[in-house]
C-alpha cells in the first residue's frame, strides 16, 4: 500500500473534521443548516445583514459552538495522550484509561467538587491526581523488568481501583442533596454540561501541551526506541518523557474536567491512525489529534441527536472501543502465530 | 578518535564483575571482546558507553574525560550497536538510519535534507540503500545488523561498539557484517565487539582482547593467541589452532582436538 505524502495525508483529515464539524451543526433538536451556518459565524467578523432568528444564533453560539468546540479539543486531547503514553512506555495497549491516568484525574476532580473549589482547581486537582497515578504505575512497572508490558497493565488496573474507592468513599461522604447529583453527573462521562464557560477552562490545558508535543515530535520517535539505544543517541530520556508525561496528563485532566472519564478514545484512535499513517510521530501526532476531534464530535453528535434524552458520551465510546480492542487482541494473536 | 580505559572496576554489590579493566582503541583497531558468559564483556561495554558508572577508573575519549562531556556530544563520538535492536513500532529503515542524526540535531529540530543525504550515504556505502523504504522489522537480521551499522555511520561517531553483533545470525551474514566491520576499520574507524566465536576472535580483529572472572586474561594481536593455551584455559578444553591455506587466502580454524 502505498502511504499518503504528509500533505495529502493531513490535508484529508482537515476536510474529514471540517466535515464532521459542520454536519454536527445541524444535527439535533434545532438544525442549522450549513449556509445558514456559515452565515451566523461570519456575521461576527463580517457585516452580513441577519437573515435567521435570534434563536439560531444562540443556538449557534451559545449551546452547539462551545459544545463541538470542547469535543473538539477533548477528542484530539484524550487521542494524543493515548498516543503519546504508548510510545513513551514501548507499548500500544496502554492509554490514559489503562495507566490510570484518567481515574485518578477523575479522583481529583470529584475532591474538588467535594470540597466546592472554585471551579478553575478542577483541571488542577484532576492533573496533580492525574499525574500521581501515571507515576505509580510506571514505579510498579520498573519493579517488574523482565515483562514491563505485563508491569505497566496490571499496575494501571490496581492503582485505577484504588482511586476508583476513592471516588467511591468521596461520593460516600459527599452532600447527597448537592455534591453528590454534581459529582455522579459529572463523572458519567457527558459532554452535556460543556458551554463557554467550561470551554475556556479547559482550552489552554488542552491546546497548550499540544505544540511542545508536535515540535518533539521527531525525537518521540527516538523515545520509541529501547531506552539503551535512545541514550547511545544521545537523546535525554529522562528530560523528554517528563516533558511527555505532564502533556498527556494535563490534557487527559483537562477532559476529564469538564467531561468526565471518556474511554477507549486515548487507545483507539491512536491505532487507526497508525494504520492510516505509519508510526512516524511527526505524521501520527498531528493526524491523531484531528482524528480524535473529529471522532469524539462525531460520536457526541449522535449522543445527543439519536434518542430524546441525551445518552453519555462515555457508554458509547466503550461500544465502539471495546470490541475495536477485542479485534486488536485477535489481530495481534494471529500475527504473532504466523 | 581514541578511546582509553584506565582500570575499571565495577561490582553488583558485593559481587566483582570488572576488576581493573584498561584498554586503549585508536583509529583503525578492530579489537574483538572474547569471553564465557559472564565474564564482563556487556557490563564493560555498558560502562564505556555511560550506561553504568564505573566503581573507580576513568575513560577519556580523545583525552577529554567521557563522564564530563554532555550526552550529545559523546553521542557523536561513540555509536552503539545493540545485539538485537526490537522495534515496538517498525519505522522504515530509512527513518531508523536518519535517527543516527540525533546528537547533531537540538532537541525541537528535525533531520533536513543534509541529514538525509548523510544516511542515503551511508546506506549506500553497506549495500542496502534498496532496503530504505523497507519496513525495518520485515528485513532479515543480517540486513538489519547492517542497517544499524548504517545508523552508526550516519551518527558520524569514530568508534563503534557492538555487543556480539552477529548472534544469531545465518553464517553468510555472519560474515557480511565481518567483512563489513574489516571495511570500516580500513576507513579508520576505532572498533571493538564482543563474540563467542574463536574463530571470528582470531580471523578478523587486529587485536584481542580475553575477559575471565572480570579480569583481562590476554590482550594483543590475535597470533599470540595461536599457541593455543589461553583459550584453552578459557573454556577448559584441549583446542587445535592453525591456520590453513585456502588457495587466496590465510585462515584460522579453532576446533576442540
Amino acid at each position: 500500500m502505498r502511504k499518503l505524502s504528509d500533505r495529502t495525508l493531513i490535508l484529508s483529515l482537515i476536510l474529514i473534521y471540517a466535515a464532521v464539524f459542520v454536519l454536527s451543526f445541524s444535527s439535533g433538536r434545532f438544525p442549522v443548516g450549513p449556509a445558514e451556518l456559515m452565515k451566523i459565524l461570519l456575521s461576527r467578523l463580517l457585516p452580513i445583514t441577519p437573515d435567521w432568528s435570534a434563536q439560531a444564533e444562540s443556538v449557534v453560539f451559545n449551546i452547539r459552538l462551545p459544545r463541538i468546540l470542547a469535543a473538539s479539543l477533548i477528542g484530539g486531547g484524550l487521542s494524543l495522550s493515548g498516543l503519546i503514553f504508548q510510545m513513551i512506555f514501548r507499548n500500544p495497549m496502554v492509554s490514559p484509561d489503562v495507566l490510570g491516568t484518567s481515574t485518578g484525574a477523575g479522583f481529583g476532580a470529584a475532591l474538588a467538587l467535594l470540597w466546592m473549589l472554585p471551579s478553575y482547581s478542577i483541571p488542577l486537582l484532576a492533573f496533580a491526581m492525574g499525574t500521581l497515578a501515571v507515576l505509580l504505575v510506571w514505579k510498579i512497572a520498573s519493579r517488574v523488568p523482565s515483562n514491563q508490558v505485563l508491569g505497566l497493565i496490571l499496575g494501571g488496573i490496581m492503582i485505577s481501583s484504588l482511586f476508583q474507592s476513592g471516588t467511591s468513599f468521596i461520593k460516600l461522604v459527599a452532600d447527597p442533596n448537592d455534591e453528590l447529583p454534581s459529582i455522579t453527573y459529572f463523572l458519567m462521562g457527558s459532554l452535556a454540561g460543556a458551554g463557554t464557560d467550561e470551554l475556556k477552562l479547559i482550552l489552554l490545558p488542552s491546546l497548550v501541551p499540544m505544540i511542545p508535543m508536535l515540535m518533539l515530535s521527531w525525537r518521540m520517535n527516538l523515545l520509541s526506541l529501547p531506552e539503551e539505544e535512545a541514550l547511545s543517541l544521545g537523546v535525554n530520556t529522562k528530560l523528554i518523557r517528563g516533558i511527555a508525561i505532564a502533556a498527556a496528563t494535563a490534557m487527559t485532566a483537562a477532559s476529564v474536567a469538564i467531561a468526565g472519564i471518556i474511554g477507549w478514545v486515548g487507545l483507539v484512535i491512536p491505532h487507526i491512525t497508525r494504520m492510516m499513517a505509519g508510526t512516524d510521530a511527526r505524521r501520527t501526532m498531528p493526524a491523531s489529534i484531528l482524528l480524535g476531534a473529529a471522532f469524539l464530535t462525531a460520536v457526541d453528535t449522535v449522543s445527543r441527536s439519536v434518542t430524546y434524552s441525551e445518552i453519555p458520551i462515555g457508554i458509547l465510546t466503550s461500544f465502539i472501543g471495546a470490541p475495536f480492542f477485542l479485534y486488536l487482541i485477535i489481530r495481534e494473536g494471529r500475527r504473532n502465530e504466523a | 578518535m581514541r578511546l582509553e580505559a584506565e582500570n575499571l572496576t565495577f561490582s553488583y554489590g558485593k559481587r566483582k564483575v570488572l576488576d581493573g579493566i584498561s584498554l586503549t582503541l585508536g583509529e583503525g583497531t578492530l579489537m574483538s571482546l572474547l569471553g564465557r558468559n559472564g565474564s564482563g564483556k556487556t557490563t564493560l561495554m555498558r560502562i564505556i558507553l555511560g550506561f553504568l558508572h564505573p566503581d573507580s577508573g576513568r575513560i577519556m575519549i580523545d583525552g577529554m574525560e567521557i563522564r564530563a562531556m554532555p550526552e550529545r556530544e559523546k553521542a557523536s563520538r561513540i555509536a552503539y550497536i545493540p545485539q538485537s535492536s526490537s522495534m515496538v513500532y517498525s519505522y522504515t529503515v530509512m527513518d531508523s538510519v536518519l535517527m543516527g542524526r540525533a546528537p547533531a540535531l537540538s532537541i525541537f529540530s528535525r533531520p533536513g535534507k543534509a541529514d538525509r543525504e548523510k544516511a542515503e550515504e551511508a546506506l549506500n556505502m553497506l549495500g542496502i540503500y534498496k532496503l530504505k523504504d523497507r519496513s525495518a522489522n520485515a528485513i532479515s537480521g543480517g540486513e538489519r545488523q547492517l542497517m544499524m551499522i548504517a545508523r552508526a555511520l550516519t551518527q558520524d561517531a569514530g568508534i563503534l561498539l557492538l555487543d556480539e553483533p552477529t548472534a544469531s545470525l545465518d553464517y553468510s551474514n555472519q560474515l557480511l557484517v565481518m567483512e563489513t566491520l574489516g571495511k570500516l576499520r580500513e576507513r579508520g574507524y576505532a572498533i571493538l565487539f564482543s563474540t563467542h566465536s574463536p574463530e571470528q576472535a582470531l580471523m578478523n580483529s587486529s587485536e584481542v582482547m580475553v575477559l575471565a572472572g572480570g579480569r583481562t586474561v590476554f590482550s594483543g594481536v590475535p597470533e599470540n593467541l595461536m599457541d593455543g593455551k589461553v583459550l584453552e584455559e578459557l573454556y577448559s578444553r584441549k583446542l587445535f589452532i592453525g591456520s590453513i591455506d585456502t588457495g587466496e587466502n590465510r585462515r584460522i580454524v579453532c576446533i576442540p582436538r
